[in-house]
């Protein structure tokens, strides 16, 4: 409860450096408050709130790992956000206290015990984000993907009400360990299933897992593209965190159901990601389309629930975000100077702008699964658990597709190392070179060095 | 509070007022394109679901989804102040309110 109440705090704090012109204060507070979450997690300060809490939240080993990399990618991508926005935009702050309450949401929501902890959560993890989509009051594509979130957004939090209605209504409780007991003591309710499918339609929106997944272009398209890096990386994570959390407390019911619902989704997501993605040209849509795929492939530890799924889900998820981050800022960087949105536009970027290049080749090939990055350990423990789980042709199905994804990728960096003048060189700053670097470094460290990750994100 | 009040209708009977009242929400998104009726839908969607919370609420004889209901509240007022704060900005730049006219982003 510290670190949420630090965050938030630090969020409140930050609009008000705003408002006083201390602009220049906010990022190293946040960044060393995220620091500091870090190691309340890490070593379990909590603190004593079981009085207030009511058992709604717990901060277990389930919570400290989903949480750890919730607050380790949120520190790339407010460094990120630091050189995507000039010094003088008016409202930095503001954006960065947005972020900052949507982590705290995304905390709230990997550590629900009870259903209404799980709506306020993916309230508190929404709201800032609808006003980040829209916050380029300017642009018209930013408005219209913020409407477009919105909407859709407000439409599935009221199914995700619904749902929770009929299964407080089938058992009368909130409670998760209470509802479980019910289960085991009353016997199934259809009630509770109808209430189930209703939050489960809600956590796949969330995921933009692929019969909810029609927002999830046009979001990432029109929106500013550190909302787009935050909604493709920290949202995805903590939503996949509830939705784990949500599959093991279902799993007391006829399990059955629930393997075979994921089993098409799962197979649907990669299939359409992978085969529409082949067709984009927009940089930031094709990564939308990669970005669903990438959801049906994590799918495939859900369906294989045991003790190691958590850990594999959180190694894919973080390899995955910090390449998209870095993939994501530099191309910002690209397009502010030279308005390039396109893949073709992109052709023969390396030849003025080799750091540049270095840093977006890294984070493509990540994505493609080239051996010694991190994107590579991130796929192979799925296909392997997959193996292991005895469900061998779902392995191959996700070898083929990731196999087509990865031909999207490599379509990039074919792009960039072309011989071409056409790009001149980009002004950089020094920070943003170590941004880029830090990055890179993490992608590299995290591949060669899988086993430990892992260990560490074991709960 | 008198529950006997409430218990006079039967639980089926507030399950049906809800799913209507839901559908009706359901149907008024997706139908209609002036963006205020939008947000009415939506308004009436999480008003059937707190209706349908009090209704269990007091069938289970317990007040947890009495206080959900205030979470629901809250939380809708949140949600409706950024949808206006949107509804007005996207009005200064086109001058209509018709969901119609945002058509930028396309496959």
């Amino acid at each position: 409860m510290n670190a949420i109440i630090l965050l938030a705090a630090v969020g409140v704090f930050s609009m008000f450096l705003g408002l006083f012109r201390l602009r220049v204060l906010a990022l190293p507070m946040i960044i060393l408050a995220l620091i500091s979450s870090l190691f309340i997690f890490e070593y379990g300060w909590h603190g004593d709130f079981s009085a207030y809490l009511n058992n709604m939240v717990a901060f277990d080993h389930y919570s400290r790992s989903f949480s750890l990399v919730i607050v380790f990618t949120s520190i790339f991508l407010i460094l990120m956000s630091r050189h995507y926005y000039s010094e003088k935009i008016e409202h930095l702050t503001d954006i960065y206290a947005l972020i900052i309450f949507s982590v705290t949401g995304g905390i709230l929501l990997v550590s629900f015990q009870s259903l209404v902890m799980l709506f306020l959560g993916t309230e508190i993890l929404s709201i800032p984000l609808y006003i980040l989509a829209a916050s380029n009051r300017r642009s018209l594509e930013s408005n219209e993907a913020g409407l477009k979130y919105f909407l859709t957004g407000a439409f599935f939090t009221a199914v995700l009400l619904l749902g929770i209605t009929f299964i407080y209504g089938a058992y009368g409780s909130f409670d998760t360990s209470a509802i479980i007991q019910a289960i085991q003591t009353v016997g199934p309710s259809p009630l509770f299933v109808l209430g189930a499918v209703l939050v489960l339609c809600a956590m796949l929106f969330k995921l933009s897992a692929v019969p909810f997944h029609y927002w999830a272009p046009d979001v990432y398209q029109g929106a500013p593209t550190v909302l787009t890096a935050y909604v493709s990386t920290v949202v995805k994570i903590a939503a996949i965190g509830s939705l784990l959390k949500f599959m093991t407390f279902l799993g007391f019911y006829e399990s059955d159901i629930w393997i075979n619902l994921f089993l098409f989704v799962s197979i649907l997501t990669m299939v359409y990601g992978n085969i529409v993605s082949v067709l984009q040209t927009n940089f930031k849509r094709l990564l939308a389309y990669s970005g669903i795929a990438n959801v049906g492939f994590v799918f495939i530890a859900i369906i294989i629930i045991n003790e190691n799924s958590g850990a594999y889900i959180l190694y894919n998820l973080l390899a995955y975000s910090i390449s998209a981050i870095l993939g994501f800022s530099i191309y910002s960087t690209v397009k502010k100077q030279t308005d390039i949105d396109t893949i073709d536009g992109l052709a023969g970027l390396i030849t003025n702008n080799k750091f540049l290049s270095a840093g977006f080749l890294i984070a493509l090939l990540s994505f493609a699964g080239i051996p010694p990055l991190s994107g590579f350990f991130g796929k192979y423990f799925i296909i392997a658990h997959a193996v292991f789980g005895n469900y061998v042709w779902l392995a191959v199905i996700a070898v083929i597709f990731s196999v087509i994804g990865a031909y999207n990728y490599l379509r990039i960096a074919a792009a960039i190392v072309k011989n071409n003048n056409d790009i001149p060189a980009l002004e950089i700053s020094m920070s943003y070179k170590i941004f880029v670097l830090i990055s890179m470094i993490a992608i590299v460290l995290i591949g060669i060095f899988p086993d430990q990750v892992i260990g560490f994100l074991r709960f | 509070m008198n529950d006997t009040l409430v218990m006079a209708v039967p639980l089926s009977h507030y399950i049906a007022v809800s799913a209507i009242l839901f559908s009706i929400g359901v149907i008024g998104i997706l139908m209609r394109r002036n963006l205020i009726v939008m947000f009415l839908s939506i308004e009436l969607m999480l008003n059937s679901v707190n209706l349908l919370a009090v209704a269990f609420s007091v069938y289970h004889n317990d007040s947890n989804a009495q206080a959900f209901v205030f979470f629901i509240m809250v939380v809708a007022a949140a949600e409706i102040a950024v949808g206006l704060a949107m509804l007005v900005m996207i009005y200064r730049n086109i001058r209509t309110i018709d969901i119609d006219a945002l058509k930028q982003l396309k496959w």
